[in-house]
């Protein structure tokens, strides 16, 4: 995290002498955004197509048979003809996702906040959460399937309880870094309570709190998938158990591919909402970029 | 304005080997509009001093005065300036002045152009909507100092302002700062490591001892203000900073 006292490498007078204004910079760099998200692209087209080669190739050098590792080809011919099922699936796991950690972030942010609120809450609870850390929170989900019963509420508590951590972890991290100077600046002025978390604690451990957020809907993923394993009726997680228990691999090499496009998004959706939430890191790389 | 107070005042922290005691039995008066620097070695308490002066810090022993008012809790009236600019990142530069009326709950379009006149005091006009990334460490400390000034505070209370600053530019802070009290002759009081600062900008220097923090001399600067930056050469002027400076030989 980039603290605001940062100092800069150059001098008051070269600086000046320099004053590069801000806004020109910011858009000549949206131009130059367009064909780098394009290299980008190809780049990571480029990885794909390696990989499905380097697989090819494995299966027919090492002569596998299909029930093993069946070929590239065979997986994506699957994927298509299953399209609609895979789909359904996938929109299970998503919505799970979704909702498990939106409820997580709401009660990590939440917990986060009392903590760095209260002296008392933070002694009662920290330490607690420090050690709960180190529980396998997916070792406790047969035993939730025990206490919640089967089905997809018992799946959105998982992915609750494994997101929750990563954020309200990250999350109190970050509002313990406020510098001690900041808060009294905030006192001098007058602002207290609420008003010193919204105007100058929250928007500063901002970077903190995204880390923990890309953890946690990472880890969230992880938690739905587990959930289906133990419990699920549908979902990606039940698509790969099924299809491996009737040893169809091809089929559960098709459910792994849509987890990873399925996380892939997830992450880049929490990416874009901290490039929105924090504007001033974007323009202010922009110029470190090209100063 | 206002007139400030130190009667007896001791601050003692508590930590795990016992009791240590910051400061000692200070006592000090600063009138009405009078500039007073506090100067003494790292750790004497100084900056608490400061700090207890705002209530942001509670004081262990005697009381604090404004305007015959001991100071009970915070003193929102006044302004205070860190070592560290502790501007807001997400902020813009305008924006980050006018923290302080929004903080304060009072109409920002009544403040606005006090805010854009006090940055072009300091000749940050041009910066008002760039963000303190894209700015020095010497323009970021300006326009922490607009931004101490813009609710026209009672009191200024400066916290080593300058201390993060390389030399060059401190001298150019320090000119500016002198200029800005002039015109509106505030009570202030800086904390700070430079003598010839203190010298140049104050009434009167409190020189203060090691832990535990007592006062060892007040020293009234008697030369007029406006003090130019020729100030420093005259032979009055190296004579104050000389003997300030012989309380810090060991």
């Amino acid at each position: 995290m980039t603290a605001v006292q940062q100092p800069t490498p150059m001098s008051d007078a070269a600086q000046e002498s320099v004053g590069v204004p801000a806004r020109p910079t910011f858009r000549a760099r949206a131009g130059h955004g367009a064909s780098a998200f394009l290299r980008r692209a190809a780049k990571i087209l480029a990885i794909v197509v390696v990989l499905l080669l380097l697989w090819k190739l494995v299966t027919v050098v090492f002569g596998i048979r299909d029930f093993l590792l069946p070929p590239p080809e065979q997986v994506l011919e699957e994927m298509w003809a299953n399209a609609a099922v895979l789909w359904g699936h996938t929109l299970v796991t998503a919505q799970e996702v979704v909702v498990g950690f939106l409820i997580a972030a709401v009660l990590g942010l939440g917990c986060a906040i009392l903590m760095t609120a209260s002296q008392l809450v933070a002694r009662l609870f920290y330490p607690a959460l420090v050690i709960s850390q180190a529980i396998p929170k997916v070792a406790i989900a047969p035993l939730l399937v025990v206490w919640l019963g089967f089905g997809q509420p018992t799946i959105i508590t998982i992915v609750v309880i494994i997101a929750f951590f990563p954020v309200a972890v990250s999350g109190a991290g970050g509002l313990r870094e406020v510098p001690r100077d900041l808060v009294m600046l905030g006192n001098s002025m007058g602002l207290r309570g609420a008003r010193l978390f919204r105007k100058i604690m929250i928007p500063y451990a901002l970077g903190a709190i995204f880390s923990g957020l890309k953890v946690g809907m990472t880890l969230a993923l992880i938690g739905a998938v587990v959930g289906e394993f133990v419990t699920g009726q549908s979902g990606l997680g039940y698509y790969i158990q099924s299809s491996s228990s009737a040893f169809n691999v091809a089929q559960s090499f098709g459910g792994i591919i849509a987890i990873v496009v399925l996380g892939l998004v997830a992450f880049k959706l929490v990416e874009l909402a901290e490039s929105l939430a924090m504007p001033w890191r974007r323009e202010h790389s922009a110029f470190t970029a090209s100063a | 304005m206002a007139s400030l107070a130190f009667r007896s005042v001791g601050k003692t922290y508590r930590i795990q080997s016992g009791p240590v005691q910051a400061l000692q039995d200070v006592s000090f008066d600063i009138a009405d509009g009078e500039f007073v620097s506090i100067v003494g070695p790292s750790g004497c308490g100084k900056s608490t001093l400061l700090k207890m002066c705002a209530g942001l810090v509670p004081r262990s022993d005697g009381d604090i005065l404004v305007d015959d008012r001991s100071v009970t809790g915070v003193q929102t009236q006044m302004g205070v300036a860190f070592q560290d600019s502790l501007l807001l990142e997400w902020r813009s530069v305008l924006r980050n002045v006018l923290l302080q009326i929004e903080s304060r709950k009072l109409r920002i379009e009544d403040y606005e152009q006090r805010a854009r006149d006090l940055l072009e005091t300091v000749g940050m006009e041009s910066f008002a909507d760039a963000y303190p990334g894209q700015l020095s460490g010497g323009m970021k400390q300006r326009v922490a100092l607009c931004r101490t000034l813009v609710h026209d505070p009672s009191v200024l209370l400066l916290d080593e302002p300058f201390g993060a600053l390389d030399a060059m530019t401190r001298d150019q802070l320090v000119l500016d700062l002198g200029k800005m009290w002039l015109e509106t002759r505030k009570t202030a009081v800086l904390v700070t490591h430079s003598i010839s600062e203190a010298v140049f900008l104050s009434d009167r220097v409190v020189v203060m001892s090691g832990r535990p923090g007592t006062i060892l001399d007040i020293v009234s600067i008697d030369i007029p203000h406006p003090r130019g930056i020729a100030v420093r050469e005259s032979p009055q002027f190296v004579e104050y900073v000389t003997s300030i400076g012989r309380y810090f030989q060991s």
